[in-house]
C-alpha cells in the first residue's frame, strides 16, 4: 500500500474538473479517465483511504486479460462457451499428454516397420527378378508375357480384319504347324508366276519350266485392265507345264515376279530347305 | 502408327556372317545352314531380303512420329528380318488358309510378316544375286519408310518377333 501526499490527489482533481477553463478541451479530450481516476478516488474515500490503490484488483483485472474464456465469461455470463471443456483441460492436462505422445511414439515405430518391410520387399523383388530374367533363356517367360499382353489387349476392341486375323492365330495356326512338322512334303514344286507383260512372262517361262523339279508353273496374270485373263499363249506354253488350275498340287510354291530370273540351283537351294521329309 | 505396335524386337543382332557356298567348294557352315533350312518347311525361304529398323522422325518437339524403315540387304551389308515375296517358297498351306493380305501394302513384305507372326521366326534367306529383266526406277538398295497404310496393317496383325538373322550368300558371289 501506498499513501500519496493531498497536495498531489488536489492536483490531479484540478486537472481533471475543477481548473481554469483553457484546459476545458483538454478536459472534455480525456473526460474518461478522469471519470475512472474520480471513481477510483471515490470509492478509496468510502474506504476511508482515498489515496490507497488494491494490488488485488489489479491482479483480478489482469488475469481477466490473461484468459480470453475468462473474459468472455465477465462480458457474456449466459453465453455458452464456444471453447470445449474437455479439450481445454486435456491440452493442459500434462498426463494426457504425455499418453499421446506416447501413442504417437508407437504409431510412428509401427510405420517405420512397414516401412522397412517394404523396402526389403522391394529389394526381395527386384532381386528375384533379375536372377529369373537373367537366368531363363527368353522363350520360357515370353508365352507368359504375351500371355498378359494378350490379356490386357482382348479389353480393346479390335476391327474385323484384326479379329479375322487373331482368330487364325489362335486357332488355325498351331495346327498348321502342326501339319508341317509331321507332313512330309512332296520333291517337286509349282512355280506361281506374277506378271502382266507378256514377253516377261514368256521369258520368265522358258527361263524356269525347263528346271527337272518344277512339276507345274500358275500364271497370275494381274494385268491392270484385263485382270485374270491369261493369253493363250502362255496356257499353251512348249514346257507344257503351265496350268490353269487355282491351287497350287504341291506342298512348296514359289512365288515368282515375272521380271525375276533365278537358274536352276539357286531356285533347288531355296526349295530344298522347304521340302523336308 | 503408335510407338507401342512398330515396336520390333530389336534384339542385339548376329555378328553378320557371310560365307559362299559354291558348287565346287561348299563350306562346312555353309552346308550347315542348308541342313538346317530343310528341317523346317514351316519358314520362308526366299532371295530378297530386307532389315527393318524403327526410324523415330521428330515431326514438332512435343510430339515424335515412329516409322518403320526397311532397307534391303544385299552383299556384306549384315543382318536382314524380313523377305519380299518377288521371289520366295512358301508352303501351300499358308497359301490356302492365311487371311488375305492386301497387294503392295507393305512393299511385298506381308506375307513374310505374317508368317514370322505365326512361326515366331525370322524367314530365311538366301543371298543371291537374281537377274532382273525389268529396269527399277528407284534404286534397290534405297531405305524406304513404309506408308501408313503398312503400318496401320502391321498394327492390325500384331508386330511380330523378328531377330536378325545372319545373311548367308548361295551360289557364286
Amino acid at each position: 500500500m501506498e499513501q500519496q501526499s493531498p497536495s498531489d490527489t488536489i492536483e490531479d482533481a484540478d486537472l481533471c474538473g475543477g481548473g481554469s477553463s483553457d484546459s476545458q478541451s483538454l478536459e472534455d479530450t480525456l473526460s474518461l479517465t478522469c471519470d475512472e481516476d474520480n471513481s477510483l478516488a471515490s470509492s478509496g474515500s468510502d474506504n476511508g483511504n482515498s489515496i490507497t490503490i488494491d494490488d488485488n484488483m489489479i491482479d483480478v483485472d489482469l488475469s481477466i486479460y490473461r484468459s480470453p474464456d475468462l473474459l468472455r465469461k465477465r462480458l457474456m455470463p449466459l453465453a455458452p462457451s464456444p471453447i470445449l471443456d474437455s479439450s481445454f483441460h486435456s491440452y493442459h492436462d500434462h498426463a494426457t499428454f504425455d499418453r499421446h505422445l506416447l501413442t504417437y511414439t508407437t504409431l510412428w515405430r509401427k510405420r517405420s516397420a512397414i516401412r522397412l518391410l517394404c523396402f526389403s520387399l522391394t529389394i526381395l523383388s527386384y532381386v528375384v527378378y533379375s536372377a529369373t530374367f537373367q537366368a531363363l533363356p527368353r522363350s520360357t517367360y515370353q508365352p507368359f508375357i504375351r500371355g498378359l499382353a494378350a490379356s490386357t489387349r482382348g479389353t480393346r476392341k479390335l476391327s474385323p480384319e484384326a479379329q479375322e486375323w487373331d482368330r487364325f492365330v489362335k486357332r488355325k495356326a498351331p495346327k498348321i504347324l502342326q501339319k508341317l512338322s509331321n507332313k512330309s512334303t512332296n520333291i517337286q514344286y509349282t512355280i506361281k508366276l506374277k506378271g502382266h507383260r507378256l514377253d516377261l512372262v514368256l521369258q520368265s517361262l522358258d527361263y524356269h519350266a525347263q528346271c527337272p523339279s518344277v512339276k507345274s508353273v500358275q500364271v497370275e496374270w494381274n494385268h491392270p485392265t484385263k485382270p485374270n485373263i491369261v493369253p493363250k499363249s502362255v496356257l499353251k506354253h512348249k514346257s507344257g507345264k503351265v496350268t490353269n488350275t487355282a491351287t497350287p498340287r504341291t506342298s512348296a510354291v514359289f512365288l515368282l515376279d515375272e521380271d525375276v530370273l533365278l537358274t536352276c540351283e539357286e531356285i533347288e537351294r531355296g526349295k530344298f530347305a522347304t521340302s523336308s521329309t | 502408327m503408335q510407338l507401342a505396335a512398330l515396336d520390333y524386337a530389336l534384339h542385339a543382332s548376329h555378328s553378320a556372317h557371310f560365307c559362299e557356298l559354291t558348287s565346287s567348294s561348299p563350306s562346312f557352315h555353309c552346308h550347315a545352314a542348308f541342313q538346317q533350312w530343310r528341317q523346317d518347311p514351316a519358314q520362308l525361304v526366299g532371295f530378297y531380303p530386307f532389315h527393318h529398323q524403327a526410324k523415330v522422325s521428330s515431326t514438332s518437339s512435343s510430339r515424335q512420329k515412329k516409322q518403320l524403315e526397311l532397307r534391303p540387304v544385299t552383299l556384306g551389308q549384315g543382318a536382314y528380318s524380313m523377305l519380299s515375296d518377288r521371289a520366295v517358297f512358301v508352303h501351300n498351306l499358308y497359301l490356302r488358309n492365311l487371311p488375305s493380305i492386301p497387294e503392295d501394302k507393305c512393299q511385298r513384305l506381308g506375307l513374310s510378316i505374317a508368317i514370322s507372326k505365326i512361326t515366331e521366326k525370322p524367314p530365311v534367306a538366301v543371298l543371291s544375286k537374281p537377274q532382273t529383266t525389268r529396269q527399277q526406277t528407284v534404286s534397290a538398295n534405297a531405305s524406304r519408310l513404309v506408308n501408313d497404310e503398312c503400318q496401320e496393317w502391321i498394327k492390325t496383325v500384331g508386330s511380330p518377333e523378328l531377330e536378325d538373322q545372319v545373311a548367308t550368300i548361295v551360289g557364286k558371289a
